[in-house]
């Protein structure tokens, strides 16, 4: 825990810019997301498209659901490149001998390490959400900040998910990594809904239950809404797992 | 007393290359363990090993009798490992070392930080980042995060890479302070005449094999006992050869007459009066020479090549 935080100082001090700006793009995201909520109705009639049926209200839920499902689309890019080089490059470099000649196992560096990135990589979501969530509480209703968390959960998971993959591939080769990755998820979502039952088993539609914990002011935990979070756990876990067993079976 | 490190019948293999073909290497404790041998011999792959960075095929290989391939992370305090890599590029040296003192859990970290900066001179760098430094210094960041722990052993693979003659001096130095303080360093180099200074013990490694080990009197001791002259002009070489003090006489690529004798003591009157009355040789010039540890290894080498060739 200790070596997940030094690397998590580590990587933020020397990315600060990158963290930052990263930051700031998520809350700007936000921003667009909430004023575009909010004056739906003016810039429709900017169109020329009077009396637009409304079927919804502006409403905090309908903002955040445009701001999170930009940012499903924008993280899971950012996770992805961001995460690439984080072990092969060291391999790479041979940098990795420094480090692993500290007493630490490898296991818990690789853990460590990957861990911190992809924490360096969602924490400026996460703060982005919360400035939004402050700013939608001014215009609209306030939203209770246990939906906010509720809603952010799955999509973090899906994060963690591209995140740990990206990794898994970054562990065996430096060059292809992003676009392993994503013939990966691709195939792996391909093969998914060819089989119909089995499709609501893809990671990204096991993370879909943050649309409806925003819409349901009144949102509980059901059994199917668990069955779906632990789904999505298993799938964060697997790519992780092989990751660590691969790089404890390498040259390095 | 337990060695520090005990090699046994190690064997590793990259893919079909072999890289060490049955190694056994013991490093007594509080020696300073000279391991030489040229590009490619196995050198990098065996302290690698022993830094537990790389999986072996066959043998065993303990660091203080502890089997590393089983040991818990904790194994990494008994050594200090300077590789032959490159350090992390975006940190300053000061942040690196103190990465490194805060997973050792070094209790006074700044000063200890401070003073081995202070040993191999960089403390007025310290706030530089390491991509902006030259090679010299970066080794010496390198030997710096060695030395930090304090550790036992210190496995450092060409610590002289890349320095100047004064840092290369300085570097010796600290090395046999740290020997006179109980530890135990095994370096590797291809140069031999560095280690040769303040070894106490040797190995030599051509192609994964060890060629020859021991305490350094001993692999000396037969070089000890020759002695080697260079001569310019015209001579015959079988006849020199005849001579029967003589232990060989080459021509080197000067075109110079190299003779080796026995005797240690043969005094250049006699050599130089036999080669002019016995062998008629025409002379130029005449000079004697020391037999090096170097010259020695060549030696070694190219004996060994050219069996292979004939082979
Ligand atoms: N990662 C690797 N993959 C394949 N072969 C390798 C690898 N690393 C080393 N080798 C091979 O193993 C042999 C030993 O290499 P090693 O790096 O141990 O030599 P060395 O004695 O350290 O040489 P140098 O003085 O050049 O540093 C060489 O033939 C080398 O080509
Ligand atoms: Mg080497």
């Amino acid at each position: 825990m200790n070596t997940v935080l030094i690397q998590f100082k580590n990587d933020i001090i020397d990315e600060k810019l990158k963290f930052l700006l990263l930051t700031v793009l998520v809350t700007l995201l936000s921003f667009t997301a909430i004023i575009g909520t909010f004056y739906m109705d003016e810039i429709m009639s900017l169109f020329g498209i009077e009396n637009f049926p409304s079927l919804f209200e502006p409403s905090a839920a309908l903002a955040f659901q445009d701001f999170f499902g930009d940012q499903v689309l924008f993280g899971l890019l950012i996770m992805t490149l961001g995460s690439m080089g984080v072990l092969a490059s060291e391999i790479e470099s041979g940098a990795i001998s420094f480090s692993l000649s500290r007493p630490i196992s490898r296991k818990s560096y690789t853990a460590s390490r990957i861990i911190a990135r992809i924490l360096a990589l969602t924490l400026p979501f996460i703060l982005g959400s919360i400035v939004g969530w402050v700013y939608v509480n001014l215009m609209f209703d306030p939203m209770p900040l246990v939906t906010l968390f509720g809603a952010m959960l799955p999509i973090v998971l899906l994060f963690l998910y591209m995140g740990f993959l990206t990794t898994f591939f970054s562990s065996q080769m430096t060059g292809l990594n992003a676009g392993l990755t994503t013939i990966t998820v691709l195939i792996l979502q391909l093969t998914i809904s060819i089989f119909q039952p089995i499709e609501f088993l893809s990671p990204f539609a096991l993370s879909n239950f943050w649309a409806e914990i925003l819409i349901d002011i009144n949102f509980k935990w059901t059994f199917e809404i668990l069955g779906k979070f632990f789904g999505l756990c298993l799938w964060v876990v697997l790519p992780f797992i092989a990751t660590l067993i691969s790089m404890d079976h390498r040259d390095l | 007393m337990e060695a520090a490190v005990e090699i046994a019948n190690l064997s590793k293999n990259y893919g079909k290359i072999r890289a060490l073909d049955n190694i056994s290497l013991t490093i007594p404790s509080t020696s300073i363990f000279g391991y030489l041998g040229p590009n490619g011999a196995g050198k990098t792959t065996t302290m690698k090993v022993l830094a537990g960075l790389l999986h072996y095929n066959q043998g065993s290989v303990r660091i203080f009798g502890e089997e590393v391939k089983t040991a818990p992370a904790s194994q990494k305090r008994l050594f200090g490992f300077l590789p032959d890599a490159t350090l992390p590029r975006n940190y300053k040296i000061e942040r690196f070392l103190r990465v490194s003192a805060h997973m050792h859990s070094i209790s006074d970290l700044e000063n200890t930080i401070r003073s081995v900066m202070q040993k191999v001179g960089l403390f007025n760098l310290r706030l530089r980042k390491i991509g902006s430094l030259s090679k010299g210094q970066k080794q010496r960041v390198g030997l710096a995060n060695a030395l930090l722990a304090d550790p036992p052993l210190l496995i450092l693979d060409e610590p002289n890479a890349g320095l100047d003659p004064l840092g290369r001096v300085k570097i010796l130095q600290i090395l046999k302070d740290l020997v006179t303080d109980g530890k135990t360093i095994l370096l590797s180099s291809h140069i031999i005449g560095e280690v040769d200074k303040i070894a106490t013990d040797l190995a030599i490694i051509h192609q994964g094999k060890i060629l020859e080990q021991g305490k350094r009197e001993s692999i000396t001791k037969e070089i000890l006992g020759q002695s080697k002259f260079i001569v310019g002009g015209k001579m015959d070489i079988s006849r020199v050869k005849s001579l029967d003090y003589i232990v060989s006489c080459d021509i080197d690529h000067l075109n110079r007459y190299v003779i080796q004798v026995t005797d240690e003591h043969l005094s250049t009157d006699r050599l130089l009066l036999d080669l002019i009355q016995k062998v008629e040789a025409q002379i130029q010039y005449f000079s004697s020479a020391e037999v090096s540890l170097e010259e020695h290894f060549l030696e070694k080498i190219k004996n060994l090549i050219s069996e292979e060739d004939s082979a």
